[in-house]
C-alpha cells in the first residue's frame, strides 16, 4: 500500500466530512477569486499602460473644463509627436443610466496613429473615417446590448440637448474596453448645428520614443502656460492610475472582506484536521508502532488536508473563472470598468495558492501533534 | 421530556478547541455580513437622505443628473413665478438656481480627486433645509469663499475651518463646514453661484432646486413646468431623483448581499462537519439517553439547539468585531471614498444599525440550525441498542 493509498482511503473513510470540507473551501475560495477580480481588472489595465507611449492632456482644473480644439493643431507641430487625438464625453445613454457605458467623439483620421497597439480590423477602421456616424464599439459592449456590425443605434443626450443615431461600423477589439466611440465631425454637427462647438474634453498625444515622453509632456504644459485653458499633462499610467484611486476605499474593504474569508477557512478546515486526527489517535499510536517514521505519519496526515483543501480551492477557482467569465457583466457607475468581473487565470492560480495556504495553516498543528505522540500514552489510553 | 440546556453547554464547554474554531468561522462570516451591509446602508443612505420630498429637482429635458443639465438665466427667471412654490416670510421664492461643476481637489494623502463643487445663491441654504452649519457661516459672494461638507473638510487638503485650498483657477478661504444628515451634500463644496460661473467660464445654471409651498399640489406643479413653452424644463421630487441615482449602485448591493450568501454557505459546512463530529463521538451517550427514556424528537431538538449555542456565540464574536470594525474605519479613515455616477468622489460613512444586527443574527441562527440539523436527525435516528453496544 503506498502513501497515496493510504491517503485516499482515509479521506474516504469520513466521506461525509470530506466533502463537507471541500465544499465549504470551494464556497470560500470561489468568494476569494471574485473578490481579487475587481482589483485585478484595475491592474491589468494598468499593466497595459506600463510600455504606452501615449500622453494624456488635460485642463489643468480638472476633466469636466474643456480645451480648445485649436490646441490640436499647435501639440501636433510638436517635435517628437507622433499622434494626436482627442476625447470628448459625450455621456450619452442607451438605456438607463445604470447601463451607461462611457462614449466619446474622437478623430477617426488618427486612431491608427494613436493607438497602433490595439489590433484593429483595416477594413473596420477605413469604414470609421468614411461613415458620416459611423461608431467603433468595444466588443463587451456588442455582446452587452445584442448589437451586430451594421446595426443603427441611438444614443440620448444627457450633457447636450441631442440625440444620435450612430450606425455601428466596427469593434474596438479591446477585452478590457467597454467604450464607444464616433466621429467628431458628427459630434459637432450635432451640437452646434451651422456652428462649431470647438472645445474637445482631452488630448492622446503618442511620442516617437519612450524617453521624449517627459519633455513633450513639460513643452505641452509649457505651450499653453497662461493661456485661457493651462493644461496638465500625464503619461497614460498616471491617468488611469488616478482615474482608480477613487476606487481604492473600496477596493481597501473588499480586499479585507476576502482576508477575513480565508481566515475564516483556515478556522474551518482547522477544525476539521484536528477532529480526524484525534479520532485516529490508537491508529495513529499503531503506525507508529509498526516503524512509520514521525515524518512519514506528520507527511501523511498534513496531506489528507492538503488533498481536500486544494480540491475544493480547484473547484472553487475553477468556478469561478467560468461563472464570472461568462456573464455579461459591464461597465457600472459605481464600480466603473471593475464591475466587467473579468477574472484572468492569475487570479485563479492566486486562489489555488491560496486553497494550498489553507490547507497547510490549517494541518500543520494537529498533524505535528499527532507525529509527536507518544505511543505508549496513546496505546494505553485506547486499550 | 426535554432534555436539559445545560446539558448543550456543557458539551460545547468540554470540546473547547473546537467550539472555538466552528463558533470563530461563523464570527467572521458575522463580520464580513456586518462590515458589507454597514458600507451599502451607508451607500443607501447618502444617496437617499440627499433629498427632501419637498424638494423638486428641475433639470432640462432629457438629463439625468444636474451634473449634465443646463437652465438658463431665463429659464430661472420664468421659474421663480411659478404658483405653488414656497416663499420666505420677506415673499421671496425658494428656488435655488445651482452650479455644478468638479474640479480636480488635493486630497490630504496626495493626488487628485474630481470633487462635486456646487454654486448656490443665499437662497440655497433655505431650500436644502438639510444643510446645518457646524461651524462658521455661509460663503459671502464675489470674494471666493467656499463652505465645506464635514466629510470633505476632513478629506482635502486645506479644507479645515479658516484654511485656504485651491481649485479651478483661484483659490478659496474656507469659512464655514456644514453637515447634511450624512448626505452625499457633506462630500461636496459649496461657494457662491456667481464666483462659480466666473471660474469655469460658463453662463447658464445646471438645475435648480425649488421648495413646494405647504399645502400645495407638488404634481401639479411638476406639470405646469414640464409643460411651460417657454423653458424645456423638467422636474421631478428631489427623493426620486436620488433613489434613481442609487439605483446605480444596485451590482454593489446584488454583489455584497451574494459574498454574504456564499461565505454563509460555506460556514454551514463547517458548523455540519463539526455536529457531525460531535454526534459521532457521544454515539453511547445518546444511546444512554434514550434508554433513559429521552425521545427522538428531544435528541433532535437538543442537538439543533447545541449548534444554535455554537452559532449564537459566534454571533456574539462577530459584532464585536464587525462593530469594532466599522468603529476603526469611519473614526480612523473618515469613512470609504466612492466614485459617483456622476465621477466626482463622496465619501461613504459605515452605518452600523439594528436592522443589520437583526439580518445577521437571522444568518448565523440559520447557520446554526441548517448545520445541526442533518447531525441531530442522525442523532436522533440512531438505534438505541446499537448505540449502546458501542459505548
Amino acid at each position: 500500500m503506498t502513501t497515496w493509498t493510504l491517503i485516499w482511503r482515509n479521506l474516504g473513510r469520513n466521506r461525509g466530512r470530506t466533502i463537507l470540507t471541500t465544499l465549504a473551501v470551494a464556497f470560500s475560495i470561489f468568494l476569494v477569486c471574485a473578490v481579487m477580480t475587481l482589483p485585478s481588472v484595475r491592474d491589468s489595465i494598468l499593466a497595459r499602460t506600463a510600455n504606452s507611449l501615449r500622453i494624456s492632456v488635460h485642463h489643468k482644473a480638472g476633466l469636466t473644463y474643456w480645451l480648445p480644439l485649436a490646441y490640436v493643431q499647435k501639440v501636433r507641430t510638436l517635435p517628437h509627436v507622433v499622434g494626436v487625438s482627442h476625447w470628448s464625453w459625450f455621456g450619452g445613454l442607451y438605456t438607463e443610466p445604470k447601463d451607461a457605458f462611457p462614449n466619446f467623439a474622437v478623430d477617426p483620421e488618427k486612431v491608427s496613429d494613436v493607438w497602433p497597439d490595439i489590433d484593429w480590423d483595416p477594413a473596420e477602421l477605413e469604414a470609421f473615417k468614411h461613415a458620416r456616424n459611423g461608431a467603433l464599439v468595444a466588443s463587451r459592449t456588442m455582446a452587452k446590448f445584442g448589437w451586430k456590425i451594421g446595426d443603427e443605434i441611438t444614443l440620448r443626450g444627457t450633457i447636450f440637448p441631442v440625440n444620435l443615431t450612430l450606425k455601428i461600423v466596427g469593434r474596438i477589439p479591446e477585452r478590457l474596453s467597454t467604450s464607444l466611440w464616433f466621429p467628431r465631425q458628427y459630434f459637432e454637427e450635432a451640437v452646434r448645428p451651422g456652428g462649431t462647438f470647438g472645445y474637445v474634453g482631452m488630448l492622446w498625444v503618442r511620442v516617437d520614443q519612450p524617453e521624449h515622453i517627459n519633455t513633450v509632456m513639460a513643452a505641452i504644459d509649457d505651450l499653453f502656460h497662461n493661456s485661457e485653458a493651462e493644461t496638465a499633462s500625464e503619461t497614460e499610467r498616471a491617468f488611469i492610475s488616478n482615474f482608480f484611486s477613487s476606487f481604492d476605499g473600496l477596493i481597501r474593504i473588499v480586499m479585507l472582506v476576502g482576508f477575513l474569508v480565508v481566515a475564516a477557512i483556515v478556522l474551518i478546515a482547522a477544525n476539521t484536521a484536528a477532529m480526524s486526527v484525534r479520532e485516529r489517535i490508537g491508529e495513529v499510536a499503531v503506525l507508529k508502532t509498526i516503524g512509520f517514521r514521525r515524518r512519514t505519519v506528520f507527511t501523511l496526515l498534513l496531506s489528507e488536508g492538503l488533498v481536500i483543501t486544494v480540491l475544493g480551492g480547484a473547484l472553487g477557482a475553477g468556478l469561478a473563472y467560468v461563472i464570472l467569465n461568462a456573464g455579461k457583466s459591464s461597465w457600472s457607475p459605481f464600480l466603473g470598468p471593475m464591475a466587467m468581473f473579468i477574472m484572468p487565470v492569475s487570479v485563479m492560480i492566486q486562489g489555488l495558492f491560496l486553497a494550498l495556504l489553507v490547507g497547510i495553516l490549517a494541518g500543520v498543528i494537529p498533524s505535528r501533534g499527532a507525529a509527536r505522540l507518544n505511543v505508549a500514552a496513546a496505546l494505553r489510553q485506547i486499550a | 421530556m426535554a432534555i436539559p440546556l445545560k446539558y448543550n453547554f456543557r458539551n460545547l464547554l468540554v470540546r473547547k478547541m473546537t467550539t472555538l474554531a466552528t463558533a470563530g468561522g461563523i464570527a467572521l462570516v458575522v463580520v464580513v455580513t456586518i462590515l458589507l451591509l454597514s458600507l451599502v446602508a451607508g451607500l443607501k443612505r447618502m444617496l437617499v437622505a440627499t433629498g427632501s420630498p419637498n424638494n423638486l429637482v428641475v433639470m432640462r429635458k432629457g438629463s439625468t443628473n444636474d451634473g449634465s443639465s443646463s437652465v438658463t438665466r431665463e429659464a430661472v427667471q420664468a421659474l421663480r413665478y411659478l404658483s405653488g412654490i414656497a416663499r420666505t416670510p420677506e415673499g421671496e421664492p425658494l428656488v435655488s438656481p445651482e452650479l455644478i461643476n468638479q474640479p480636480f481637489i488635493r486630497p490630504k494623502g496626495g493626488g487628485r480627486e474630481n470633487v462635486l463643487v456646487r454654486g448656490v445663491t443665499p437662497t440655497g441654504y433655505l431650500v436644502h433645509g438639510n444643510v446645518r452649519f457646524v461651524a462658521g457661516r455661509p460663503p459671502r459672494p464675489a470674494v471666493g469663499e467656499a463652505a465645506v461638507g464635514i466629510a470633505a473638510s476632513q478629506r482635502y487638503e486645506g479644507a479645515g475651518l479658516g484654511e485656504t485650498f485651491q481649485f479651478g483657477r483661484r483659490n478659496w478661504t474656507v469659512v464655514g463646514i456644514f453637515t447634511a444628515d450624512g448626505s452625499a451634500f457633506e462630500s461636496e463644496v459649496w461657494v457662491d453661484v456667481e464666483d462659480l460661473f466666473n471660474d469655469a467660464n460658463r453662463s447658464t445654471y445646471s438645475g435648480v432646486r425649488l421648495t413646494v409651498a405647504p399645502g400645495a399640489d407638488r404634481d401639479a406643479l411638476i406639470r405646469r413646468i414640464a409643460d411651460d413653452p417657454r423653458i424645456s424644463l423638467e422636474a421631478k421630487p428631489e427623493v426620486d431623483y436620488y433613489s434613481e441615482q442609487a439605483e446605480s449602485a444596485n451590482t454593489l448591493y446584488l454583489l455584497t448581499s451574494v459574498l454574504a450568501l456564499i461565505m454563509g454557505i460555506g460556514a454551514i459546512f463547517g458548523a455540519m462537519n463539526t455536529m457531525f463530529a460531535a454526534v459521532t463521538h457521544r454515539t453511547a451517550e445518546i444511546g444512554t439517553l434514550r434508554a433513559l427514556g429521552f425521545s427522538r424528537g428531544a435528541i433532535l431538538i437538543a442537538f439543533v439547539r447545541e449548534s444554535v449555542f455554537l452559532a449564537l456565540i459566534g454571533y456574539v464574536g462577530g459584532v464585536l468585531l464587525g462593530a469594532g470594525a466599522v468603529t476603526v474605519v469611519n473614526v480612523l479613515i473618515h469613512g470609504v471614498a466612492f466614485n459617483l455616477a456622476s465621477f466626482s468622489t463622496a465619501v461613504v460613512i459605515l452605518r452600523l444599525s439594528p436592522m443589520i444586527l437583526l439580518i445577521s443574527l437571522l444568518l448565523a441562527v440559520s447557520m446554526g440550525v441548517f448545520g445541526g440539523f442533518l447531525p441531530a436527525r442522525r442523532a436522533a435516528r440512531l438505534r438505541v441498542t446499537e448505540a449502546l453496544r458501542r459505548a
